[in-house]
């Protein structure tokens, strides 16, 4: 760890980190991109890249509020609980006689509320947030399911279409949608106090306390986020299918947190960089997209995420830096010292 | 990490009467089992037919498998770790030596195979967590992927089924009355016990886990440490493999879908084992996986309907998980008050 | 200087791989885009027919596959099974939308929820691929045709009488089903209630559990339910897979399944020591293979023109004969019961 330290201490230092916490997720994108292109004519053509991009918008959506979660020095298991949870909600009020529209804004709001009741116990009864989100995980698929009846429910309106399967030119409305999402989140985390309290609580909370940070508002805040966001790629997942289950985004949560890691932030908190997670989101849903074009058996496409995580994320952490300390030699008139 | 933040003092362990600093049970095992009891006697009287020896016996059986895991699961936990890759260890043990099972019906071989393949993936779980700077839960989450597949390819879609009769000896059959899968599962939970009181090995562990950088400056092999934490959960995955392949009667490719590894790390949290490690005991695993069997026994036998089972297990998840930091607070805030 | 060398190389790393892939991707338009939005002709050109299971790693699904592949073969198609590899919508419509890419002959499936494939599907049916489910039925504008193992009335019924003729149509029963959310078990139940209280208003279902088609939970919750209720339970009807894990469950507790049949649906391969054994005397399901087998046979008449325009008449399918078909849904038989005698014919 000493390394680290000297090299951490270089001017410029947070370029560097920058491009060397990218390095394993750009050689995940152009080996994915190169291998499944090679594998099948059908791969890199717009409609399959437009098809990949709709899928990927709602765990995208996940991840952007998984990044930030764990940005700020937490982890959310139940992403995929209240994602279900939503979705049955707009069918269950659908089908009770509410208008559609209505039934979604209320679907979002549930996924607040479930956000919100994850940052409560986490925030005021102190407990890590691994076990709560782990209980709130059976609570709210639980819940799902009992509301739903374990039924399926269909008949939605065409008019609810739009969310989930209108497009814009060539381009779905989701991804739009998704886009937009990005840039605000973007602009918010690089620009704003709040984006940057958000990456002081999660690199060191007793300095962020002590610099006036709110962090209880802050850890709030942020689970709250997370849940609206799974509340809403709910809603666009539920009008792309036109149907709505309890038994929907079973595995987003890994996926998410895969996607964040991936994407080359620490699992500890303190950094984040929604441009990177959107890349992996990208990148590890290009699997099972080539996979089904290219015919191989889908049981080596767990091998294939798991393998390609672990070379990603260590080629993120260290081996990166420690090439680049090999290749680029300090020059002269830097600060910091030369200890090795 | 732990040691930075505040800590409540004095811990649950030094305010217990000599009484309960028995060999086995600690105080912080104490709210556990309090916690078991009360249960025990909720359902007892709130769910006719749960008080019985066949209701027992059906709820130790059914949670063999998880203790067993909670087992292994609990030391790495206690160095500041996570494995979230043990259900997919299971898996791929069960497919490797389940078919070997079959044709031979020797439980010795079943064993071996099943504790081999659960080493080896233990080993590499270890290596990758102490020789690279990846955290532990994303190591664990990429083996999952890599172990739930090769699983799968091993299968090659073909469940295991009809497992015989001696190869099944670790999940069936009664001695005295209790289930055998019971007895392999307090042999295991005695072995590991012991090596981490009276080992070198076992007794750093938990330094590991409260403060990593002060127990690598007081001399402890930290990555020995890990890499042996891992290896033992493995191991454990692999013992728990051939009860559940004799429990069950074989295995089926689904299992890879089952989330068994978040019920293991519930178990040992439940049962009073900090997430955040330096803090835990050797029970823990025990007890908790004993609270959530006896929930689901009780929840199945009121009769709740099918579809509201998971929300009360996810209830009495957070209640459990919940019940120590309300009972510290409550007493935190009546101390400043008085 | 450092900084700004590194911040330039940094974005030139990540521009430049951005823009290499949008290159590419706009350069490949011209790849097979000739059938998009094309007539029932266009799809033709290719003889690809993908097959989408519930799971890909389940063995029934693999039987199918086989079925399929062996009507394939003699019709001149090639099969790709592809499908999530847990069994939920999400992942069939994520494999559907990228198999669509790919322009195939056919599209078959077995959808895990009717409702939520059906929009995938109708893209697919607008663009000339043959769209047909099979073991579980779609939505009905969703898909040309479904091949049906067996009517869900067959194999309710089949489920009530095998369990009423070992208990002499009375007493008092432990229902273990599959997921909670599995349509066909909604169907089912819904289908035997009115059959018992009509044939045998002496038998009465007590509790409904669901099994997660998992022999683990399929024992766990068999054993807990019958720990309270030894004495008052005549029988075990499990409408999901794994019934070997309520025998199980039975010989934990010393009870004898002679005495407590255990009766339902089941997968021969799960059951067949029990069923050797004497401990399960029969249960039904049906061929996953015959299925997928018509299914071919009656894409290939569908693409060939062959298919009764009015949605009944018959198939010709091969090994298996003349078929019927019903207002768009081929009968391939009747469910079949495994016993002693006959279960070592069928090998999933």
């Amino acid at each position: 760890m000493a390394e680290t330290l000297t090299f951490r201490e270089l001017r410029g230092e947070r370029v560097r980190e920058i491009v060397s916490r990218s390095f394993g997720l750009m050689l995940l994108l152009v080996a994915c991109v190169v291998f499944f292109s090679a594998s099948s004519p059908y791969f890199l053509t717009s409609s399959n890249a437009f098809t990949l991009f709709r899928i990927a918008s709602e765990s995208g959506l996940i991840a952007i509020g998984m990044a930030v979660v764990i940005a700020s020095g937490g982890i959310d298991l139940s992403v995929g609980a209240i994602f279900s949870l939503s979705s049955v909600m707009v069918g269950v009020l659908y089908t009770h006689g509410v208008n559609i529209w209505v039934s979604v804004v209320l679907a979002v709001l549930v996924g607040l509320v479930c956000g919100l009741f994850n940052g409560l116990v986490v925030v005021a009864l102190r407990i890590h947030p691994l076990l709560v989100t782990l209980g709130t995980l059976a609570l709210f698929r639980g819940l799902a399911l009992g509301i739903s009846n374990g039924s399926g429910i269909a008949g939605f309106p065409t008019s609810f279409e739009f969310v989930g399967q209108a497009y814009v030119g060539l381009v779905p409305e989701q991804c739009l949608f998704w886009l937009g999402a990005i840039v605000i989140a973007v602009l918010v985390t690089s620009r704003t106090a709040a984006g940057r309290s958000l990456v002081a609580v999660g690199a060191n909370e007793t300095a962020a306390r002590f610099s006036g940070v709110r962090v209880p508002l802050v850890r709030l805040s942020v689970y709250g986020l997370s849940g609206l966001l799974s509340g809403v790629a709910a809603v666009i997942y539920t009008s792309r299918v036109l149907s709505s289950r309890a038994d929907a985004g079973n595995g987003l949560e890994l996926l998410a947190i895969a996607a964040v890691v991936v994407g080359g932030a620490s699992i500890q908190g303190g950094q984040i960089s929604i441009v990177r997670t959107t890349l992996a989101v990208i990148a590890i849903a290009m699997i099972p997209n080539g996979f089904v074009l290219s015919d191989y058996s889908t049981s080596w496409q767990y091998v294939a995420i798991g393998v390609l995580m672990i070379v990603a994320v260590v080629f993120n952490e260290g081996l990166a830096s420690r090439l680049w300390r090999l290749v680029v030699r300090p020059r002269r008139g830097r600060t910091g010292t030369s200890r090795n | 990490m732990s040691a930075l933040a505040t800590r409540t003092p004095p811990r649950a362990e030094d305010r217990t009467p000599p009484l309960l600093r028995a060999r086995w049970i600690t105080g912080v095992d104490a709210g556990a089992l309090a916690a078991l009891v009360v249960l025990i006697l909720v359902f007892s009287v709130t769910a006719h037919g749960f008080a019985t020896i066949d209701n027992a016996r059906s709820i130790a059986i059914s949670i063999a498998v998880v203790a067993c895991l909670g087992l292994g699961q609990n030391l790495v936990i206690m160095t500041g770790e996570i494995d979230v890759s043990v259900g997919s260890i299971v898996a791929l043990a069960g497919f490797a030596a389940g078919p070997v099972g079959v044709r031979t019906d020797s439980l010795f071989w079943t064993i071996v195979i099943s504790l081999a393949v659960g080493a080896g993936c233990g080993l590499l779980n270890g290596i990758l967590v102490a020789w690279t700077p990846v955290p532990s839960i994303v190591v664990t989450l990429g083996t999952l992927y890599v172990f739930q597949g090769v699983a799968l390819i091993v299968s090659d879609s073909h469940n295991i089924v009809s497992f015989p009769l001696h190869a099944s000896a670790f999940g069936t059959g009664f001695v005295f009355g209790v289930p055998r899968a019971l007895l392999v599962v307090l042999v295991a939970f005695a072995a590991l016990a012991l090596v981490r009181r009276h080992t070198n090995w076992g007794r750093d562990l938990l330094p590991t886990g409260e403060h990593r950088a002060a127990a690598r400056t007081m001399g402890v092999p930290v990555r020995v440490e890990l890499v042996g934490a891992y290896l033992l959960s493995g191991l454990a995955a692999g013992l728990g493999t051939v009860i559940y392949l004799g429990s069950v009667g074989g295995m089926q490719t689904s299992i890879v879908d089952s989330n068994l590894a978040l019920q293991v790390i519930a178990a040992c949290a439940i049962g009073g084992t900090s997430i955040e490690g330096g803090r835990g005991t050797d029970l823990a695993p025990l007890t908790g996986a004993a609270i959530v069997g006896v929930i689901t026994a009780g929840v199945v036998i009121m009769g709740v309907p099918g579809v509201w089972i998971s929300v009360a297990y996810g209830v009495c998840l957070l209640v459990a998980v919940a019940r120590d930091r309300v009972r510290e607070l409550v007493g935190a805030r009546r101390r400043t008050r008085g | 200087m450092w900084r700004t060398s590194f911040r330039r190389r940094g974005t030139l790393v990540a521009a430049s791989v951005v823009a290499t892939c949008t290159l590419v991707t706009a350069c490949s338009t011209n790849t097979p885009k000739a059938a998009e939005g094309g007539s029932s002709s266009g799809a033709s050109a290719s003889k690809t027919i993908v097959l989408v299971p519930k799971q890909t790693s389940d063995p029934f699904f693999t039987a199918a596959e086989s079925g399929a592949k062996e009507a394939a073969k003699a019709l001149g198609y090639t099969i790709d099974y592809v499908g999530p590899t847990t069994a939920d919508a999400a992942g069939q419509v994520t494999t559907l939308e990228s198999a669509l890419q790919q322009k195939p002959a056919a599209i078959t499936i077995a959808p895990n929820d009717p409702d939520a494939v059906a929009p995938v599907l109708k893209k697919a049916m607008d663009q000339g691929v043959v769209v047909s489910s099979f073991n579980a039925d779609a939505a009905k504008d969703a898909r040309q045709f479904f091949v049906s193992q067996a009517s869900d009335e067959g194999i309710a019924d089949a489920i009530v009488d095998t369990m009423a003729e070992q208990t002499n149509g009375e007493g008092t029963f432990l229902l273990v089903t599959s997921t909670a959310t599995a349509a066909n078990q909604k169907t089912w139940l819904a289908m035997m209630r009115p059959y018992i209280a009509q044939k045998y208003p002496k038998m009465k279902i007590a509790q409904v559990i669901p099994g997660n088609d998992d022999p683990a939970t399929v024992l766990q919750v068999t054993s807990s339910y019958l720990s309270a209720h030894k004495s008052d339970t005549t029988g075990v009807w499990v409408i999901g897979g794994g019934m070997s894990g309520a025998v199980k469950a039975q010989q934990q507790l010393g009870i004898d399944p002679k005495k407590m049949p255990v009766a339902g649906l089941c997968i021969p391969s799960d059951v067949r020591a029990d069923v050797h054994a004497g401990l399960i005397k029969n249960c039904v399901l049906w061929s996953p293979a015959d299925t997928a087998y018509a299914d071919i046979y009656a894409i290939d008449a569908m693409i060939k023109g062959t298919y009764p325009s009015t949605g009944t008449g018959t198939l010709d399918a091969g090994k298996l004969g003349t078929l019927k078909i019903k207002d768009n849904v081929v009968e391939v038989g009747d469910p079949i019961t495994f016993t002693d005698a006959n279960i070592d014919q069928y090998q999933f």
